[in-house]
């Protein structure tokens, strides 16, 4: 019950136009309802409420852009009782969204409390800490109310990281910028831009490469195949999807994010799966928990996933949940792909396109479908051991695929 | 009994699938895949969506063939029995 804010999606994203309410005041909503539809670098997403309760007010106007954090709507009735549960909650909350990396990974546990991220600083300014990698939440604002500018964030970066450090990270963060504003309508690029310059210029990858023999794995699915109407047939990525999945359960290690120069592995397997779209540029919605759920579970939420991501209908909990990407590069694709890691994930899987190649097996020579798998890893996070380990359980998989 | 016009509805699946594609531009015996840059789930979703539009069973072996406007249409007409 509390304040509905607007949802961040990802750590590069500082606001997003509202584009239409689904509900108007008096309505009761239940949790997982799609109350809106806003605009984002990501395309037209659906957000969702995360508690039942009554939309009391809609603050934001459609049309209106709405930075990440404000507050979009009042949910549930009573005041006295939220205004007292959000004095209590503001300094654990705090403490909580140290980095936008952090902010990122908690956006449904965030948004059941009452809302927190409550200072106030300019666009400029939120998206100039986010380069820096300075926590607002320590900056002391010199604008009206504490407000935060851009200003203030450089004068705290340059106090706390020392002159060099601030000269050559405002350097960096510049040509990011620049990349940002110069092209304002194409926001999905200049998102990808800058998550994988971040990517690029923090994470130390390290990269693994496997060839599978996928003979086992493809006649399972022609024997699941062949008694089932098309609608309910089980395609390759979602064999593999489910495959990464189990293979993660004993290998948690690369499922999580690396946030505050730690490690946090994610008891959630939320597997991201990269979609490019025609249009160009790509979304990564995630299957949530695909760990424990079956292959006919997994492809139904997969399939429809898809079809939403082409039309602009992804629910923001799928959008900014994922623990770990797969990409794939589909039958025309090429052989094998090396990944940039999504940060501040740990690990990117990527599969090429499943092709017959002379193998050996039993000491003889054997035209086999094979696939290439390769790990994407953050040598911050794990070693290549891990990784090598994390390559190994996911072939076991892929070889014993009745146990899938 | 009225032709069925396959073409018009395999197009309108290729739309939901692809509404960016141009469908107009689109010869017959084109490759789907490489014309309209539709990969191996779009081309599932396809045909999920005519094979519950006209109650046909689509065998899993026939997609690799199924790849042109022409050869899914004239696969429909010979599985779909006409009066």
């Amino acid at each position: 019950m509390g304040d509905f804010v607007m949802p961040s999606l990802g750590s590069q994203m500082i606001e997003a136009k509202l584009v239409q309410w689904h509900v108007k005041p008096g309505d009761k909503v239940k949790k997982g309802d799609i109350i809106g539809e806003i605009d984002t670098e990501k395309g037209l997403i659906d957000i969702e409420v995360f508690e039942d309760g009554t939309i009391t007010e809609l603050r934001a106007k459609e049309g209106e852009t709405i930075p990440v954090g404000s507050v979009m709507a009042i949910i549930g009735g009573d005041k006295e009782h939220k205004a007292a549960a959000q004095q209590k909650e503001v300094p654990a909350e705090e403490k909580k969204i140290k980095k936008n990396g952090k902010q990122e990974v908690t956006v449904s546990a965030r948004e059941k409390r009452p809302p927190v991220h409550r200072m106030k600083a300019s666009p400029l300014a939120r998206r100039v800490a986010e380069d820096l990698h300075v926590d607002l939440g320590k900056v002391k604002g010199s604008g009206p109310e504490g407000t935060i500018h851009k200003k203030d964030v450089e004068a705290y970066a340059r106090e706390t990281k020392g002159e060099e450090t601030f000269k050559k990270e405002i350097e960096m963060a510049a040509h990011v910028s620049a990349a940002t504003e110069a092209k304002a309508p194409k926001s999905m690029r200049q998102s990808i831009a800058a998550a994988m310059s971040r990517s690029n210029r923090e994470i130390p990858h390290y990269y693994l490469e496997t060839e599978i023999d996928m003979t086992a794995a493809m006649d399972r699915l022609e024997e699941i195949n062949r008694k089932r109407a098309v609608n309910e047939r089980i395609l390759p990525p979602v064999l593999l999807i489910k495959a990464v999945a189990n293979a993660l359960t004993e290998v948690p290690e690369l499922n999580g994010f690396w946030t505050d120069e730690v490690m946090h592995v994610e008891e959630g397997i939320h597997i991201g799966f990269a979609i490019s779209l025609r249009q160009g540029g790509l979304v990564i919605p995630a299957v949530l928990n695909a760990d424990m759920k079956s292959l006919d579970e997994i492809r139904t939420e997969f399939v429809d996933m898809i079809m939403r991501a082409r039309e602009g209908h992804l629910k923001s909990r799928e959008i900014s949940s994922a623990t770990i990407t797969i990409t794939s590069l589909g039958e025309r694709g090429a052989e094998k792909v090396f990944g940039v890691i999504y940060p501040p994930q740990v690990a990117l899987v990527g599969f090429g396109r499943i092709s017959p190649k002379p193998i050996v097996v039993d000491g003889l020579i054997g035209i086999r479908p094979v696939l290439s798998a390769t790990l994407a890893g953050d040598h911050r996070a794990t070693d290549g051991h891990t990784g090598s380990r994390f390559l190994e359980k996911l072939n076991e998989q892929l070889q014993h695929p009745e146990k899938v | 009994m009225n032709q069925i016009d396959y073409l018009s509805i395999i197009k309108k699946h290729l739309h939901r699938v692809a509404p960016e594609a141009d469908l107009e531009k689109l010869r017959p015996a084109d490759d789907l895949g490489t014309q309209l840059d539709i990969d191996s789930m779009d081309f599932y979703n396809i045909m999920v969506g005519i094979s519950e539009e006209l109650h046909v069973d689509i065998p899993e072996e026939q997609y690799d063939k199924l790849r042109s406007l022409k050869a899914i249409k004239d696969f429909l007409a010979s599985a779909i029995p006409q009066n």
